[in-house]
């Protein structure tokens, strides 16, 4: 059984469509990514998986086998939610934060005491158990934020945008967590427009205006393009895209100005093109293929978050 | 009994919440018991000697006249504290958590209600130690009704102030509600002037003013054993039915406005 199974869910606001009848499954204890630049959809697709917004047709949307619509009690005590703002709250305790949030979702007494200490455990936060909220640093808090999405133990965890604005030793270390959830049978569902993530994630879902543009893992998407990207700044890029064209039989496209060029050999390529045309590149760089440019190569235009 | 537990437990978590948060700030319990205090004591004494009461057997003096308004004020402001909670929940993001929790939707109007139903009522009881300074003699079944009803009217005003607060996303907002909607509620309803000799117009208004029978009440329990002293105050039943259906009302819709959203 999978995790999630969407089939044709579409989604409109007033007047614009945001998502166009998407179709996807997510396997269960995998850490599955929808990568997106703002505006692509991937937050009104968490705010539907997370039961906070009814979707405007679908032909189902399964979680864990039942259906999100009908069965959504059911559902919501299967998941888990951490939200891109932070949901905790600041004058309480971490302790009373994970304590409230676990009686809501019906626990007390021993049960909900051994589920406390083992999430304080799993997250390092046992010294910091007391500890109101607001006098916690940043990571800390994602990490407490985390730990009370989970005090139901839910078999799938959605995160929206977890690591916006965390500078990157605090991201790491939230990877470092969801990599043991993963271990611990959970399945992770992240939404994000910051490529590192995107990179380790299981499988990737990549997301533009609404449409399901790819889905595989980040290692399959980057390798359907086996090439090394060289990039241009000239003065005379139509002349150095013609030759280019003749020469090496290639397809240079202008992206903002600049000259990308897909080629096994861009070595080769960059050492013609300085003969030929002394003093007439103002920069040029040779980089590996990235999710970056899977989505240009995609979508055709550049990424913008 | 294991489902009535699984119900109850959610409600229980939101109203320990109100609770513990309240206690925790200092400056809200103060505020909330100290400002009706000031006032009591600045009008009260400011009135007391031209004050007379429209009852020439009765001698009532103008602190104890205002005794019962002034309980009603403790309990409104508790309700607009609440309220205030409700916008920050909502902007700090807390209720999201809330909301993707199987708890009903009734369940969380009951949590975010009845805790700040309770902190009214706890506070409404602190006051009423001062009631025998001003010469109410209290009565073990009348404190007992003071505390029943006053949970009534807190619970009442505390859903009152939820639907206000319900669509406001800042509480600039609700300040403008409270000077413009709660505050007039409260001065007309009989809490600072009785309703004799006051020209026809206000009368009405007063009369339809549901805030008029809260204080009422109030009055009436407090004056338990010199009831027919008072004039031109509703009666027990009439008062007790008005918040009570007042009470269904503010409920009711606090729990739909709250189930429109995120069903």
């Amino acid at each position: 059984m999978n995790a999630v199974d969407i089939k044709e869910l579409s989604h409109v606001y007033t007047n614009s469509k945001v998502l166009h009848s998407l179709s996807f499954q997510v396997s269960q204890s995998e850490i599955f990514g929808i990568l997106g630049p703002n505006g692509s959809g991937k937050s009104t697709l968490l705010k539907i998986l997370a039961t906070l917004l009814h979707p405007t047709y679908a032909t189902h949307v399964l979680i864990f086998g039942e259906e999100l619509r009908t069965a959504m009690q059911k559902t919501r005590q299967k998941m888990g939610v951490v939200f891109q703002k932070p949901s905790l709250d600041k004058k309480l305790s971490v302790f009373e934060n994970l304590k409230f949030q676990g009686m809501i979702y019906g626990f007390s007494g021993n049960t909900l005491l051994n589920k406390i200490h083992k999430l304080l455990d799993a997250f390092d936060l046992k010294d910091r158990s007391d500890d109101l909220v607001e006098e916690l640093s940043g990571g800390l808090q994602r990490r407490v934020e985390i730990a009370k999405a989970l005090i139901h133990s839910p078999k799938l965890l959605l995160l929206d945008e977890p690591t916006t604005g965390l500078d990157p030793s605090i991201r790491k270390d939230l990877w470092k967590y969801l990599k043991l959830l993963k271990e611990s049978d959970v399945t992770c569902l992240i939404s994000t427009h910051i490529m590192e993530d995107a990179d380790q994630c299981d499988e990737l879902l990549i997301l533009d205006q609404g449409h399901l543009l790819a889905l595989n893992t980040p290692h399959n998407l980057k390798k359907s393009h086996e090439h090394n990207v060289l990039i241009l700044q000239t003065s005379d890029a139509d002349n150095i895209a013609l030759f280019i064209r003749d020469k090496f039989d290639l397809k240079p496209t202008f992206i903002d100005s600049y000259l990308h060029i897909e080629t096994k050999e861009a070595e080769n390529v960059l050492t013609t093109v300085l003969e030929a045309f002394p003093n007439k590149l103002s920069m040029a760089r040779i980089s590996e293929y990235s999710l970056e440019d899977v989505f240009v190569r995609l979508t055709g235009h550049r990424w913008k978050t | 009994m294991e489902n009535m537990k699984q119900y109850l437990l959610p409600v229980y978590s939101l109203w320990l919440r109100e609770i513990v948060r309240f206690l925790r700030q200092r400056k809200r319990v103060v505020s909330a018991l100290g400002q009706p205090l000031i006032f009591w004591a600045l009008l009260g004494f400011g009135f007391q000697s031209t004050f007379v009461y429209p009852n020439q057997q009765a001698s009532i003096s103008y602190l104890k006249y205002f005794f019962p308004g002034i309980i009603a004020l403790v309990v409104l402001f508790t309700a607009i504290f609440s309220s205030f909670s409700l916008i920050e929940d909502k902007n700090e993001g807390y209720l999201q958590g809330v909301f993707v929790s199987p708890i009903t939707r009734l369940g969380l109007v009951l949590g975010k209600v009845l805790g700040g139903a309770t902190l009214a009522t706890f506070q409404a009881c602190l006051f009423l130690i001062l009631a025998p300074l001003v010469g109410f003699s209290l009565t073990l079944l009348s404190v007992l009704l003071f505390i029943v009803l006053s949970f009534l009217i807190s619970i009442l005003l505390t859903a009152f102030g939820y639907c206000l607060a319900w669509k406001m996303d800042s509480s600039q907002g609700f300040h403008a509600v409270m000077m413009l909607i709660l505050m007039p509620l409260w001065f007309l309803s009989g809490a600072f002037f009785p309703q004799t000799n006051l020209p026809w117009l206000l009368k009405v208004v007063m009369t339809l003013n549901p805030m008029t029978y809260v204080v009422a009440i109030i009055r009436r329990v407090l004056h338990w054993k010199e009831m027919y002293l008072l004039v031109d105050t509703p009666s027990l039943a009439l008062s007790f039915l008005v918040i009570l259906v007042f009470l269904g009302v503010t409920s009711y819709l606090a729990w739909r406005q709250t189930n429109r959203s995120f069903g």
